[in-house]
């Protein structure tokens, strides 16, 4: 079943065409990966997809509804989540409670923020639901293996930690699609074995499509099932890793030209 | 409203939005390099008044010496305010900043209270008395009830006229200062990089210092011609014109030097016309700019002629 | 600690605070009486900013303005319909507060929800505005209110401000008042709402991208602070038993104010937005001696009006400047916290 479905989306800032004419389609249950040098437009398109930046042209379909142009809160709700290439953790809060911050959309959505407000203040059948969240909360962060860190200020964090937090975060908003902007970036190598691991697992457990940028090119080819080119905005090539490894266009992309020639 | 009206109360609303103009450059230059609303922007403005009256009052001297006087201890106490309360807190969050601004605007209108004394003073007597008096054009004379009376005519204070060809000298020159010399360019190139500009060997504290006393210059000027204008001075002169002259800035787009000029002309002459056309409504004129603000700041935030900004993500 | 150790701990200081008050109330003068008063009063109006200011992450220069509501609106309804009559001069007041007379509970009430609605409705333009413009809105919108004030003769009495009203602010009243508010904007902040505001504030744009919807948890947090500045308006005006529409009662220099007793305290924390109102209070009337004869080494000198506002404003800088956390910081104050202060001396 197709989960996303993006039609021609482009970005254009001023007069620079940061994305031109993408399109892309993601089944249920796949581990995609976008992938490109530096300033190829990746994030810009993530960006589109989770209502941070309006498309100037082009519809973006989730789950065969439209959501161009949504807010970002309305589109996390509607089941895409995100992480951050340079981390937005909420630095001043726990490593629990930045879970539990993304479980909050539970409880003020829609018509039920005014019952549950009341119940807040008056702290009246307020303590069964925070305890039912914080154990999803624990429950995820085991997942990720961070659960001992649960009540550390995030801030704190190392790197490889924060990178696993934010995507413990944006799995507890109960979306079906997970888009992991470059997750491994300053990883370690056993880290990103591990990374490697947690992905298929949580893929596999909590029955997720997994949309990813990343730069490690070992990471994607082994962990992606298909795998989108952008270069300067475009896309390039589309295929399974070992399709995409061999497109010249790739090498050509990432190397330059001569390379190419040199390398024949 | 009659053509004649209308022409008088568009040369008033002129002038004071040539004073509006005049505060909100200050506003807008420091808020295109810092980011900062400068709340004490206003209160510098009331000093340079109370400055003008206290140096004819002591010293007897003329008028202009008074004002070249004030106009320049603007510039300095302007560039002290940014030296010792804001330059601490440069790498601060933004809102730390606008909160110390704040402070710094109260500490300005208490320490006012305490030197000048919280009770309002008469500008009347420090500048020539000219000034205050009308200027007439057309209209014909007539005796009614016993008294001489002018009847039609278009009539304005000299003082409206001043305040227009003075308020153009000042912008004639901050536009040769900021195109035509070294630091204008460096505060040009400041106001969009400041890292960069440092490393081409640019004192960027220097160059913001200059930017304040710039600042403050002009607003001395307009403080001076406030007082002569209603003729008084106190601690509290400088809120309400410092706001609408920044109504003006965000109305012209903040950042922008035309902008706020342009902004300052279009609230002055509106809030005039009002209260023109609707001289009920009189008593809710320092309200009227506040409307305009929220409504700008719905409709199209970046003004006039300001870039929007864009948020990273 | 346990839950029920934590909870005990609390009862047991809320009834010695009772019992505190109940002596003040009897045994102290009532120059003190009306300090701890104001103590109270100062508190709520903290506390109320602190939840806007302090944990959901917009900057409101507003209070006043909603202060000022919550003044008029419970003073409108607690003054007997006689004094009204004579009270306004220029304008008769009009239908329905010249003809009736509430108890001083329900006015205050009242004075809360009518704030509430102001909050409601200048926060639905004002915080589609972010950072400084929404501080500035905000505090037009103050402007606004305070300049309706003064010019609503059938409503305000305009210029001349109510006076004569009854000094229905007492201990009792005052810090029952700050108890709930406390209550209220504590359980509100440590539930999931209040993380989420403080998410809001750490990060706008991850906040968003977990679907939070900012605006509504922004608007959210500003009516219910707009609620409790209407409280503490209705009781302020009650205490000071005049409501002056000019700047320094209800205007820009109310919101300083508060300001400062929050940034005294330190921004974010509720056990330093009361402790920031106390000492505020504290200072305020030990103060008042710069401002009256003073006899400095011999020599008589007039009292300067004006000097404590100058001490106030020039602490303000320097803490911003130098101690931007203020007293508490973001941290509060806890049984555990102040086991673990014990702890730590003993081993010393």
């Amino acid at each position: 079943m197709r989960v996303l479905l993006l039609e021609g989306i482009t970005m254009q800032f001023g007069g620079l065409t940061a994305v031109g004419d993408v399109s892309l389609e993601i089944n249920e249950g796949e581990l995609f990966g976008l992938i490109g040098p530096n300033g190829a437009g990746k994030t810009t398109v993530f960006n589109m997809i989770t209502g941070h930046y309006k498309p100037t042209r082009g519809k973006i379909y989730f789950s065969e509804k439209e959501i161009t142009g949504l807010i970002p809160d309305r589109i996390t709700r509607m089941g895409i989540a995100r992480t951050f290439q340079n981390i937005r953790l909420f630095q001043d809060l726990t490593v629990l409670e930045n879970v539990m911050v993304a479980q909050h959309h539970s409880i003020s959505s829609g018509g039920q923020a005014a019952r549950w407000f009341i119940k807040s203040v008056t702290r009246i059948g307020y303590s069964v639901k925070e305890r039912e969240m914080k154990e999803k909360a624990l429950n995820l962060l085991k997942v990720l293996g961070i659960e001992g860190l649960a009540n550390d200020k995030s801030g704190s964090l190392s790197y490889g930690a924060q990178r696993l937090l934010e995507i413990a975060r944006a799995m507890a908003t109960g979306a079906s699609l997970l888009l992991l902007d470059e997750p491994a970036a300053g990883m370690n190598a056993s880290e990103t074995a591990q990374l490697v691991h947690t992905i298929r697992k949580i893929r596999n457990d909590f029955n997720l499509t997994v949309l990813l940028i990343e730069h490690d090119m070992k990471l994607v080819m082994g962990l992606c099932e298909r795998i989108m080119v952008l270069d300067y905005g475009r896309t390039i090539s589309e295929g399974d890793p070992a399709y995409v490894q061999k497109d010249r266009k790739v090498i050509e992309a990432y190397l330059g030209k001569e390379w190419v020639t040199i390398g024949r | 409203m009659d053509p004649k009206t209308l022409l008088q109360n568009f040369v008033n609303g002129l002038s004071l939005g040539s004073l509006y103009a005049l505060i909100a450059i200050g506003y807008t230059m420091v808020y295109g390099i810092l980011r900062l609303i400068n709340f004490a922007h206003g209160d510098i403005f009331m000093m340079a008044a109370y400055f003008t009256f206290f140096f004819v009052t002591l010293t007897q001297l003329p008028w202009y010496f008074a004002a070249i006087f004030a106009i320049a201890s603007a510039a300095v106490l302007g560039f002290g305010v940014d030296r010792i309360a804001y330059k601490p807190i440069r790498k601060a969050p933004r809102i730390s900043a606008l909160i110390t601004a704040i402070g710094v605007s109260f500490f300005l209108e208490s320490l006012a209270v305490v030197i000048f004394s919280g009770i309002p003073r008469s500008f009347r007597t420090i500048f020539p008395q000219f000034l205050n008096e009308m200027i007439i054009l057309g209209g014909h004379m007539e005796v009614k009830y016993g008294q001489e009376v002018i009847l039609g005519g278009i009539r304005f204070p000299i003082i409206s006229v001043v305040t227009l060809i003075v308020t153009a000298v000042a912008i004639v020159f901050l536009w040769w200062f900021i195109y035509k010399t070294k630091i204008g360019m460096a505060m040009r190139s400041v106001s969009v990089d400041i890292p960069t500009t440092s490393l081409m060997g640019v004192n960027v504290d220097r160059i913001i210092g200059m930017t304040f006393a710039l600042g403050s210059a002009l607003a001395g000027v307009g403080g001076i011609l406030w007082a002569v204008r209603y003729p008084q001075v106190w601690p509290y002169m400088g809120f309400i014109p410092g706001m609408k002259a920044f109504v003006a800035a965000v109305f012209g787009g903040i950042g922008s030097v035309p902008g706020a000029v342009m902004g300052g002309l279009i609230l002055g002459i509106t809030e005039v016309m009002m209260v023109g056309l609707f001289p009920g409504a009189a008593g809710y004129r320092d309200a009227f700019a506040f409307f305009i603000l929220i409504i700008i700041l719905s409709v199209k935030p970046s003004g006039l002629l300001g870039k929007p900004e864009l948020v990273k993500v | 600690m346990t839950v029920k150790k934590r909870i005990v701990f609390t009862a047991v200081a809320i009834i010695c605070l009772i019992i505190v008050l109940y002596l003040s109330q009897e045994f102290m003068s009532s120059y003190y009486s009306r300090i701890i008063t104001l103590i109270g009063i100062y508190g709520i109006m903290a506390v109320s900013l602190t939840l806007v200011n302090g944990i959901s992450g917009v900057f409101s220069l507003g209070h006043a303005g909603f202060i000022a509501v919550g003044a008029y609106t419970s003073a409108l309804l607690t003054l007997s319909p006689q004094q009204k009559e004579i009270t306004f001069l220029i304008e008769k007041l009009i239908w329905p507060f010249n003809s009736i007379q509430l108890p001083f509970f329900w006015a205050t009430l009242i004075g809360g929800v009518v704030a509430a609605i102001f909050a409601l409705a200048i926060g639905w333009p004002s915080l589609r505005l972010t950072g400084d413009y929404f501080a500035i809105a905000t505090l037009g919108f103050a402007e606004i209110i305070r300049i309706f004030a003064l010019n609503l003769n059938s409503l305000t009495n305009g210029a001349l401000g109510l006076k004569a009203l009854p000094d229905h602010s007492n201990i009792w009243a005052s810090w029952g008042w700050l108890l709930v508010t406390v209550a209220c904007v504590t359980s509100l902040s440590y539930s999931s709402f209040g993380r989420a505001l403080r998410a809001i504030r750490e990060d706008r744009v991850a906040a968003q991208a977990m679907g939070i919807n900012v605006f509504k948890h922004q608007l959210m947090a500003f009516v219910v602070g707009g609620f409790f500045a209407g409280i503490s308006g209705s009781l302020y005006a009650h205490w000071l038993s005049t409501i002056d529409p000019r700047t320094n009662t209800i205007g820009i220099m109310l919101t300083f104010n508060v300001l400062i007793m929050i940034v005294l305290g330190g921004l974010g924390s509720i056990t330093g937005a009361i402790i920031g109102g106390a000492l505020f209070a504290f200072l305020s009337e030990w103060l008042r001696f710069l401002e009256g004869p003073m006899n400095i080494l011999g020599f008589k000198i007039m009292g300067i009006t004006g000097l404590r506002m100058l001490v106030f404003s020039s602490l303000f800088v320097v803490i911003m400047i130098f101690w931007p956390r203020g007293i508490m910081g973001r941290r509060e104050f806890s049984w555990d916290g102040l086991a673990s202060l014990f702890k730590r001396r003993d081993r010393k």
